[in-house]
């Protein structure tokens, strides 16, 4: 069933923040709208696991009141804003959407969640995943499903799919999500949201619970770009709690309304290997919307910019690169829920029956097909053909990317292979699910600022996207071509969600 | 699960067909400066990193306020209801 669309007229983070520092709004309404409309929608869409009502509400008081006293609490004064939960909030659950972690509580706050706090923002809840954030459709969670809110019979993406409903209804302007291989952009693709990935580096993932070390990377979900560069500019910053955040300063304001009226001398690579005539595998899945790819093209022309086409050939080998590497980190990374520190233990009256019982029962099948594929390609005599060789493709595609973007400004491909699937149409079908991610694990494997932004509907009604990738570091040049392209598109559908009975009882 | 396995495996085999380059085991996409601070460094006060080898266990615990069976004893950080 696909709602019907009405115009968005929610106010974005930037909006919201300026209308409460003017004191035109007050926090307590700004949380109020957000979360009557979490309640209106969450029966229907399950985005979020925890809603933080009371400590919302006192903490946008507490916002009132330090501007009442000619404080300025800073530039997201005011923002409800949703958080994935593999991020920390002291106090609360840190569940992961795993049933091992069903009860743990974080004792600490992620980098990146004090750091919204720090300009102001106010956390509404946290937000549904995919287990452990390894998932393509928001359907691997212990608590249940996420829907899309464009169409409830579909899957919003993953793993950050909580994230992405809860910015796509409109109950936050801003959402924290973490991709690693396109776990921020490919849910924000599915739902009609803007979704950055920052370079690998820009953002502390202190707090962040790992899958993948060598890829992970928290990044925002909003409705406009420049709500992207604006929560980016709070985010960066070194950490010395976590050493490989070496994030120089970022500029990324140009990214939003002061961003480039146009792209006229702008040169932009298009990935051969990545067009929708290009890419075919697996059978199953089909690239349907290469119309929607030509038309984004002409969108780019119509800005003034160069379109060249470039050539990756490592581009084709990134999804098995992918699945052998962060397979590979995931097995060590989650060797610690072992039943012992963490999460649920199962009583046995053996120390290994401990250890393989709570794994057994703590662990979905999609982690624990994860942990048996890291482990195989760790193996004594299988490490070389596996993990060493998707290493060395993967050195050699990020040389081949760099190469490419020494030729041009940005890079450009789709997000996806093409709209929202249905639920449950790829749960018994891995190597579908995991193709979702075809377009989004170069950018990861590479350490690459990525942001998908949203190019129109396809025949279903469907949001289409578009991925724009730079070089390490260089998120306004990124941001900026999405922001022109955000403009020349001039998405402003969304999903109509007033209220659960318009659905029928459909969930 | 072990016919998805081998379809997973067999995906993942496909890798054999691609250009790789040969690298170090730790190599990261992001480069990392030395964890090692040399005395002339610009901000640094103190002297040279120099790698040594490992003091004793016995002589480390003996320079601790409090040890019990080969650790350190601290205070406690987290209240009892974060465990």
């Amino acid at each position: 069933m696909t709602p019907a669309r009405r115009p968005g007229a929610v106010r974005t983070a930037g909006e919201t923040a300026a209308a409460v520092r003017r004191g035109d709004l007050t926090a307590v309404e700004s949380v109020a709208a957000a979360l009557g409309r979490l309640r209106e929608t969450e029966p229907a869409t399950h985005a979020f696991l925890d809603v933080l009502e009371d400590q919302a509400r006192e903490r946008a008081e507490e916002i009132d009141r330090r501007i009442s006293r000619g404080d300025d609490p800073g530039p997201l004064a005011g923002v409800p804003v949703a958080i994935k939960d593999n991020l920390a909030l002291a106090g609360h659950r840190l569940t992961c959407g795993s049933g091992l972690l069903a009860e743990h509580r974080a004792p600490f706050t992620a980098t990146a969640v004090e750091r919204l706090l720090d300009a102001g923002a106010i956390v509404v809840g946290k937000t549904n995943l995919d287990e452990f954030a390894m998932g393509s459709s928001g359907e691997r969670s212990a608590f249940g499903p996420t829907r899309n809110p464009w169409d409830l019979g579909r899957v919003p993406g993953g793993s950050s799919s909580g994230s992405a409903t809860a910015v796509a209804s409109g109950v936050v302007p801003l959402a924290l999500g973490s991709d690693t291989g396109g776990s921020v952009r490919q849910p924000a693709a599915f739902c009609g949201a803007v979704g950055l990935r920052p370079t690998w580096g820009r953002v502390s993932r202190w707090g962040l619970v790992a899958f993948a070390s060598s890829m992970d990377q928290v990044g925002p979900l909003t409705r406009t770009v420049s709500d992207a560069a604006l929560a980016v500019s709070v985010l960066a910053g070194p950490d010395t709690r976590d050493a490989t955040c070496q994030s120089p300063d970022c500029e990324p304001e140009g990214g939003g309304s002061a961003g480039d009226p146009d792209l006229t001398g702008w040169t932009l690579g298009a990935i051969e290997e990545l067009s929708p005539e290009a890419v075919s595998e697996p059978a199953s899945e089909s690239v349907s919307e290469s119309g929607g790819w030509a038309r984004a093209l002409d969108r780019f022309r119509s800005l003034g910019a160069e379109i060249v086409e470039v050539t990756v050939p490592n581009a084709t080998a990134a999804l098995p690169a992918y699945q052998v590497v962060s397979s590979c980190e995931a097995s060590a990374n989650l060797a610690r829920y072992e039943g012992v520190r963490y999460g649920i233990r199962a009583e046995t009256g053996d120390l290994r029956e401990l250890y393989v019982e709570s794994r057994s029962r703590g662990f979905g099948p999609e982690v624990q097909r994860r942990i048996l594929l890291g482990t195989f390609a760790l193996a004594k005599g299988f490490r070389d053909a596996y993990y060493s060789r998707a290493q060395g493709v993967r050195e050699a595609l990020r040389r081949q990317l760099a190469a490419a973007l020494s030729t041009v400004d940005v890079l450009i491909a789709p997000t996806a292979p093409g709209g929202a699937f249905r639920l449950g149409e790829r749960l018994d079908d891995p190597l579908a699910m995991y193709g979702s991610d075809r377009f989004t694990v170069l950018a990861s494997l590479a350490g690459l600022p990525a942001v998908a932004v949203p190019s129109g509907l396809d025949g279903d009604g469907l949001p289409l996207s578009v991925q724009i990738l730079g070089r390490r570091f260089d998120e306004l040049r990124v941001l900026r071509a999405a922001a022109a392209f955000e403009r020349a598109v001039g998405f402003t559908c969304r999903p109509a969600l007033e209220t659960p009975e318009v659905w029928g009882g459909s969930r | 699960m072990a016919s998805q396995m081998e379809e997973i495996v067999a995906l993942v085999d496909r890798l054999e067909g691609f250009d790789a380059v040969e690298i170090e085991s730790g190599t990261a996409v992001a480069e990392r400066e030395a964890a090692e601070r040399e005395a002339d460094e610009p901000g640094w006060t103190g002297a040279s990193d120099v790698p040594a080898p490992c003091l004793p266990r016995e002589q480390v615990l003996g320079e601790a306020a409090e040890s019990r069976q080969g650790f350190f004893v601290v205070p406690r950080v987290l209240p009892p209801e974060a465990e």
